[in-house]
């Protein structure tokens, strides 16, 4: 008998573990997700303010430059993501593991 | 009396603007309107956002950022977009020192000098300090009067704020965005928590967009402000004071009327000048057809130059 209890109670632990696997896994996923694209929107609200950087004029350039006591930390970093931009696609496969 | 009809207009507006093309007499008709408000008693400020200046040659005085006075009760600025794009860029590179590795200090550096030559930086300049002297209209001064540069550039800078306004609205929605997103990955990501805290970027874009939509406002406010067209019976200042006016009427800028300067006399004994003189008959019906009672002066060429105190008390006269 106590090794029936034990089998079912093994087991409801297993499907219980499991399960928490699955769902703090999707949403481990999700939030990964949500990270990756937060610091995405980070570098294009960037590109708005110091797109001139980069060589494309900006209407906004001389307003935004008030801005830089307070990004330029940012920038180095944003600058070198810019130039090694390849292929998008790739990048928004990588965030779903698609590869 | 005519000139009765520009002060009756006008003169319950804090700021007036004078434009037109090149050459017409914007800042004669500025510098007389401005010192028939000081006479009337009005604390009144004129200030020129030409970057080629003539308001202190009128006045034979040397003018500069900083209000000078000019009469009992009358004060000059030229705007200087160098000097204020220097002090907004100097503020910038004083916040920038410390701090920051050598690599970005230099790169910003390089950008900052670029800054002055950037396009559009110049219009910036004066605007910002636009902006500021809106503030002191009703406190420091009871009356502002704008000599402006000739119609393209400040159509371009009047159109400024609509322009930025919606620049700014993007950046505002993105920033937010973000913002929200990190919230939420901050949940497995502490180090997010730190980057959405405090927010000066936010601080200074809704700032400035407050300061862009006051600007608007001001412009739009017929009780407040208004705009008059200088022009001289001719082709091309006609042709584009027409259009100068459908664009701030569509823009919902008030134009108040128009000042038509440089008439030529009646008697005329030349045969040369007579015949001009009927040319230019032809252009004053074509101003009359195209603005009838928005035609608010008509001021005669003068046989002296407006120069110098003295003709610019005769021109002022003629307003009053």
């Amino acid at each position: 008998m106590a090794n029936i209890k034990d089998t079912i109670k093994k087991g409801l632990k297993f499907l219980a573990d499991v399960n928490r696997g699955f769902f703090e896994g999707a949403r481990e996923n999700s939030v990964r997700i949500v990270k990756k694209d937060a610091l995405d929107g980070n570098d294009y609200f960037i590109l708005l303010c110091f797109s001139d950087f980069l060589g494309i004029p900006s209407p906004a350039s001389y307003y935004t430059l008030e801005l830089l006591p307070y990004m330029a930390e940012e920038l180095e970093g944003w600058e070198l993501r810019m130039a090694d931009k390849k292929d998008i696609l790739d990048e928004q496969f990588e965030k779903y593991h698609f590869h | 009396m005519e000139g009765d009809k520009v002060m009756s207009v006008l003169v319950n507006k804090e700021i007036i603007f004078f434009g037109g093309k090149g050459g017409v007499g914007k800042t004669t008709c500025s510098s007389a309107y401005s010192l028939s408000l000081a006479r009337r008693g009005y604390k009144t400020l004129v200030l020129s956002t030409d970057p080629a200046h003539s308001l202190g040659q009128i006045f034979q005085v040397e003018l500069g950022d900083a209000p000078k006075k000019l009469d009992t009760n009358l004060y000059g600025i030229e705007i200087d977009p160098e000097t204020e794009s220097k002090r907004y860029i100097n503020r910038i590179r004083q916040q920038m020192q410390g701090s920051f590795s050598a690599n970005i200090i230099i790169e910003i550096q390089r950008q900052l000098d670029a800054a002055y030559h950037s396009p559009g930086a110049e219009e910036a300049a004066i605007f910002d300090r636009f902006i500021e002297i809106i503030d002191l209209v009703g406190t420091e001064y009871q009356r502002v009067v704008f000599d402006t540069a000739p119609t393209g550039h400040t159509l371009r800078l009047l159109s400024l704020p609509e322009l930025m306004d919606r620049w700014l609205q993007g950046m505002i929605e993105r920033r937010r965005n973000v913002k929200e997103m990190m919230r939420m990955a901050s949940v497995v990501d502490k180090s997010l928590e730190e980057r959405i805290k405090d927010d000066p970027v936010m601080r200074i874009l809704l700032d400035r967009k407050q300061r862009f939509e006051k600007a608007k406002e001001f412009l739009i406010d017929k009780k407040r402000a208004g705009f008059v067209f200088v022009l001289n019976p001719q082709q091309l200042p006609i042709l584009e004071t027409e259009k100068a006016v459908g664009f701030l009427e569509r823009n919902g800028i008030p134009v108040e009327g128009i000042i038509i300067n440089r008439i030529m006399p009646d008697d005329i004994d030349s045969e040369f000048f007579a015949k001009r003189k009927q040319v230019e008959d032809g252009y004053l019906r074509q101003i009359e057809a195209k603005f009838g009672d928005r035609i608010l002066h008509r001021i005669p060429l003068m046989e002296y130059d407006i120069s110098g105190y003295e003709s610019i008390d005769r021109v002022a006269k003629i307003f009053s």
